[in-house]
């Protein structure tokens, strides 16, 4: 296959560095996480870890089929990127494999490290953090892995095990707090939402000559509209497009301050939250009786 | 409101393409010749969703220059942009420009101005990783697009 940029030499440890900022204690309170590690992180980690694999069965089964025939090695652009071979997705997914045979299979219980498994301790759990961290989830390996094992899954039952011992980015816990104070993953309030789609008609009239709304929490209109709040804040050319549409075909349509937001950080965190901010998008919807919903960009 | 009544949510793409379709949009491609446009599919909607043809569609219906990126690096095989599943984060930029740079060299391959997407994320990452590796292209909605060209006068 050709791909646009050479495959680089490996380079061990060269991505290492990166590492995301932890998150902070009062954002974990709020998306019900443990504010910070406890003792026994090992003990919930591995409990939350027989959960996870009880639950998704397609991740049991990808820990167990890989036969690291190295299909994936160049395919993810983070190690085409940085060289880093513990950003080959295969690589990347035998960090959580080798703690899962040192706990939950046999060989891995009797014979350790003869087969290749691995203590849960602060090394690896550090590479975990590192690591599942540098992964986006893109799932562009599973295209090309013949027993079609999907590392974007692996890293959410990573992530959603390391959460459960309150370990997380910064980011990603302050996107999701975000969420549950202003229903939009950028933080803008009611009234700035508002402030915003008023700015964008005014600059319509002015700039254009065109008379066109953008509504906001207009109960029975026909269309709820989630865009991605940055459509509102930064992208506020794609916004126009969306209401000049609406505008051109003649159909009535709104914006949620309780719900304006497209993307779902849970996803990116567990699975607990990435349902309840799913929910709210439900609940908008019955707040202001629409018949339809559009996702935004 | 009962919950199964809640309507399933839908892709405004896929209004957009409708009401394109039927005729019920004015569209003036000329709008937008001064640019030559591509196409990056965000892995969630292209590869999780398998959703890859309203936008497009939607393009070349606003557009006369459009042209499509290597066939690798495209539709289920598209790559990330670099920022996406919590990336996007200011500490680890070395990762997100790294992260990017295939997306930016089979743009520039192609010698477009204006690379379309539709992923907030996607457009937050790309301008960075853009003109860290000196691609010199705009990234911006398909939408966008929609609006230069459509007539409403």
């Amino acid at each position: 296959m050709k791909v646009p940029v050479p495959i680089p030499a490996i380079k061990i440890g060269s991505a290492g560095h990166q590492v995301c900022h932890p998150a902070k204690a009062k954002d974990m309170v709020k998306i019900d996480l443990p504010k910070e590690r406890p003792p026994d992180w090992k003990e919930a980690m591995l409990k939350k870890m027989a959960e996870v694999l009880d639950k998704y069965r397609s991740v049991r089964l990808f820990l167990d089929i890989c036969v690291k025939c190295g299909a994936c090695a160049d395919k993810c652009q983070f190690f085409l990127g940085t060289g880093d071979p513990k950003n080959m997705p295969v690589a990347r997914a035998d960090l959580l494999r080798k703690v899962y045979k040192r706990y939950f299979t046999l060989g891995g219980k009797l014979w350790g490290r003869a087969n290749e498994s691995a203590e849960l301790n602060e090394t690896v759990l550090k590479d975990w953090y590192v690591y599942f961290y540098q992964c986006s989830q893109c799932r562009r390996c599973s295209v090309f892995c013949p027993y079609g094992i999907d590392t974007a899954e692996i890293t959410m039952a990573a992530r959603e095990i390391m959460a459960a011992a309150g370990v997380a980015t910064k980011y990603v816990t302050e996107v999701v707090a975000k969420v549950y104070d202003t229903g939009n993953n950028l933080g803008i309030w009611a009234p700035a939402w508002k402030d915003n789609c008023a700015f964008l008609e005014e600059d319509l009239k002015d700039t254009e000559g065109l008379d066109i709304k953008f509504p906001v929490d207009a109960v029975g209109a026909e269309v709820l509209l989630i865009p991605p709040s940055a459509d509102n804040f930064v992208n506020t050319n794609t916004m126009i497009g969306y209401a000049k549409m609406f505008h051109a075909a003649g159909i009535s349509w709104t914006t949620s301050t309780y719900c304006n937001e497209g993307g779902n950080f849970g996803l990116f965190l567990n699975y607990a939250n990435l349902k309840k901010i799913n929910n709210r998008i439900i609940e908008a919807a019955r707040q202001l009786q629409v018949k339809k919903i559009y996702w935004g960009e | 409101m009962d919950f199964l009544e809640i309507p399933y949510p839908l892709h405004i793409c896929d209004l957009t393409w409708d009401l394109i379709k039927r005729g019920a949009l004015k569209i003036d491609k000329e709008a937008n010749d001064s640019l030559l446009v591509t196409y990056h599919d965000p892995c969630n909607i292209a590869r999780a969703a398998g959703y890859f043809q309203p936008p497009r569609n939607i393009i070349r219906a606003t557009c006369n220059n459009f042209i499509e990126m290597h066939p690798d690096t495209i539709l289920e095989k598209t790559y990330c942009c670099g920022g996406g599943g919590g990336l996007l984060a200011d500490e680890i930029m070395e990762i997100r420009l790294a992260g990017g740079k295939p997306r930016a060299e089979a743009c520039r391959a192609t010698g477009a101005n204006y690379l379309a997407t539709i992923c907030a994320i996607c457009k937050a990452n790309l301008p960075e990783v853009m003109k860290h590796h000196r691609v010199n292209c705009e990234v911006g909605g398909v939408h966008d697009l929609l609006a230069r060209a459509l007539v409403l006068k």
